[in-house]
């Protein structure tokens, strides 16, 4: 967790989507592990994070994301070539 | 050329296993291009004419994908490109499949195929373009590398998938034509492919074929079968359905084996399902990645991201209002389950068989969303929960059934005819009693079907220990009632060497397969 700012937001977008407020988010965290994240749920999850972080992901990069700590370094990879390109 | 004939399994593959040895021999080039030129030769083998579509349709998705890759974005947007060649794939694969049966009047040569020469459909079209477009997407997306010409001909025609599937993704196919390994015969990847592959070859030429005489009788007279008949002709069908794509499937596998190329899986045991989310994660497997892949979550995508634009909510609360429901799951699985049913056929059959899942889905999936939690503390017993295990097998699977039926008929009006006849509702006073559905001999075939299906392990499960495929399915892992496991054994070579004997008997007159009309 090299990144708390970034862990912080994404607890509290995945405690909006999943509507549970003790969700704790660790980089191991996987889609098993928090009750209702489906594939049908990870697509609204994913848009979420577009929503509040205001990057995109396309849908290729969908598929390798069910794992928090994936999620997490692809996010802080966008950030930081958008704050680049800014 | 079918792998259920002697041509294939006395002459094409022991010169393409030889000429593999050799090759290997020289280079891992060699072996690339020798695969793709014998597998270019098997497509031949049944049309020189659709050759050339099949190369045309290479060279030229090779080069969109050359363009996609090479990024020209000042002069060509890529996006446009990527767009402009989706077009054209889908332009000629809807020609075939819709157009030319339009014109020519034979759409009911499509679903009876008599001789597979006659066959106007070039063979295997739905799966290079399938394979092709997700390649140009992923280019297009960042998620796949330019490919050199051989090992992109071999990753688009390797004849074992190139019929009929497994649908190849080239993420899973591509690093293991350029690993740095031995390329020669591997004994043990023989004897696991070769025992694959005999057990596929009799689920199709034995159990397949057999069935298929009973489902045949039946869906010719639709409408005045007797109950009984329509039951026998229904799960006949099911059975022979079933059988003939998972032995294809077990072949195709196989036969990838012995050249030490492992595939996705294609079959879990689909009709142990215990609903309809389960049954399509356990039949055709690579399709319905694909399709979510490729045409779900791109639907999803945009739906949800306009929610967001419109300042409505996307949570799982929101998901659960019957407005959120219909948005963000009824209407792309509609969708989605709307396509997959005209792919597999021009009429409205298809639609409703589409149709029909796409409403079993969301039935599904809204009792995921909105059934009441049952208390800890009350659970069921051993018992209860086995009950109810086999009541969620049967409820799911009469489901199946009944989208089958449209499947199969000739058009919406039998499939009625035949659902009818089920439940005793046929035309006319006297229904037909047709003694040769209901024998001692076809009904003892349903019995020991219904057994291999719902009671032995599966071929992956029996081969487990060797590393069948890439991945194994999550429900392989469940045990079956009864427990089988394959072992490079003298025992086992003496087995599958009387099946395939049995099989060679019973081969004399090859028969094509269910998946190859689509």
């Amino acid at each position: 967790m090299d990144n708390p700012h970034l862990y912080r937001e994404l607890t509290e977008i995945f405690r909006e989507v999943f509507d549970d407020d003790t969700l704790t988010l660790t980089p191991e965290t996987t889609a098993a592990d928090i009750d209702g994240w489906d594939s049908m749920a990870h697509i609204g999850l994913i848009v979420a994070i577009e929503e509040r972080m205001g990057v995109k992901f396309n849908s290729a990069e969908l598929e390798s994301l069910h794992n928090v700590g994936q999620l997490a370094g692809v996010l802080e990879y966008k950030l930081e070539s958008r704050q680049v390109k800014a | 050329m079918l792998f259920n004939s002697y041509a294939f399994l006395f002459v094409f593959l022991p010169v393409v296993l030889l000429g593999y040895q050799v090759a290997a021999h020289w280079h891992r080039r060699a072996v690339i291009i020798w695969l793709a030129l014998s597998s270019l030769a098997f497509y031949a083998y049944w049309s020189p004419r659709f050759l050339l579509l099949l190369v045309g349709s290479i060279l030229f998705n090779y080069a969109a994908g050359s363009l996609i890759a090479s990024r020209l974005e000042d002069r060509l947007p890529t996006k446009t490109v990527l767009w402009a060649a989706i077009i054209a794939n889908l332009a000629v694969l809807c020609a075939f499949k819709y157009f030319v049966p339009w014109i020519n009047g034979v759409t009911a040569v499509f679903h009876h195929p008599l001789n597979w020469s006659d066959l106007i459909l070039p063979l295997g079209i739905s799966f290079f373009t399938f394979t092709q477009i997700a390649y140009l997407v992923d280019l297009e997306q960042g998620a796949a590398h330019r490919q050199d010409l051989d090992s992109y001909v071999l990753f688009v025609t390797f004849f074992p998938h190139l019929i009929a599937g497994p649908i190849l993704h080239h993420a899973e196919i591509m690093p293991q034509l350029h690993a740095r390994r031995d390329f020669r015969l591997r004994s043990d990847d023989m004897a696991v492919g070769f025992a694959w592959f005999v057990m596929g070859l009799f689920k199709k030429v034995v159990l397949a074929d057999r069935f298929s005489t009973e489902a045949d009788r039946a869906f010719l007279v639709t409408g005045v079968l007797h109950t009984g008949g329509s039951w026998v002709g229904v799960l006949s069908y099911s059975l022979q359905l079933y059988f003939d794509f998972s032995g294809y499937s077990d072949m195709a596998l196989g036969l990838a084996r012995m050249f030490s190329i492992n595939f996705p899986l294609n079959f879990s045991s689909p009709y142990k399902s215990r609903s309809i989310i389960d049954f399509w994660q356990r039949w055709h497997m690579t399709l319905t990645r694909y399709i979510m892949s490729y045409l779900y979550n791109p639907i999803a995508m945009w739906i949800n991201r306009r929610r967001v634009r419109q300042g409505k909510k996307i949570s799982r609360k929101a998901t659960a209002t019957v407005e959120g429901f219909v948005q963000l799951v009824a209407f792309p699985t509609t969708v989605t389950l709307f396509l997959a049913g005209v792919w597999h056929g021009a009429g409205l059959q298809f639609v409703i068989f589409g149709l029909l899942h796409a409403l079993y889905l969301c039935i599904n999936h809204g009792w995921r969303v909105w059934r009441t939690t049952r208390p800890a503390t009350a659970a069921p017993s051993a018992l209860v929960r086995r009950l109810r295990g086999i009541g969620s097998l049967l409820l799911t699977y009469v489901a199946v059934l009944i989208a089958q039926v449209f499947f199969r008929a000739a058009g919406v009006g039998a499939a009625m005819d035949m659902l009818a006849g089920m439940i005793g509702r046929h035309h006319g006073p006297v229904p037909l009693r047709s003694a040769s559905l209901l024998g001692v001999n076809t009904l003892v075939g349903l019995v020991v079907g219904y057994l291999i299906v719902w009671c032995l392990p599966n071929t992956q499960q029996m081969l487990a220990r060797f590393k069948p495929s890439l991945q194994l399915a999550p429900s392989d892992l469940q045990p079956s009632l009864v427990r089988i496991a394959w072992r490079p054994t003298p025992a086992w070579g003496f087995v599958l060497g009387a099946v395939l004997l049995l099989v060679l008997v019973r081969m004399q007159v090859p028969s094509t397969f269910l998946y190859f009309q689509f």
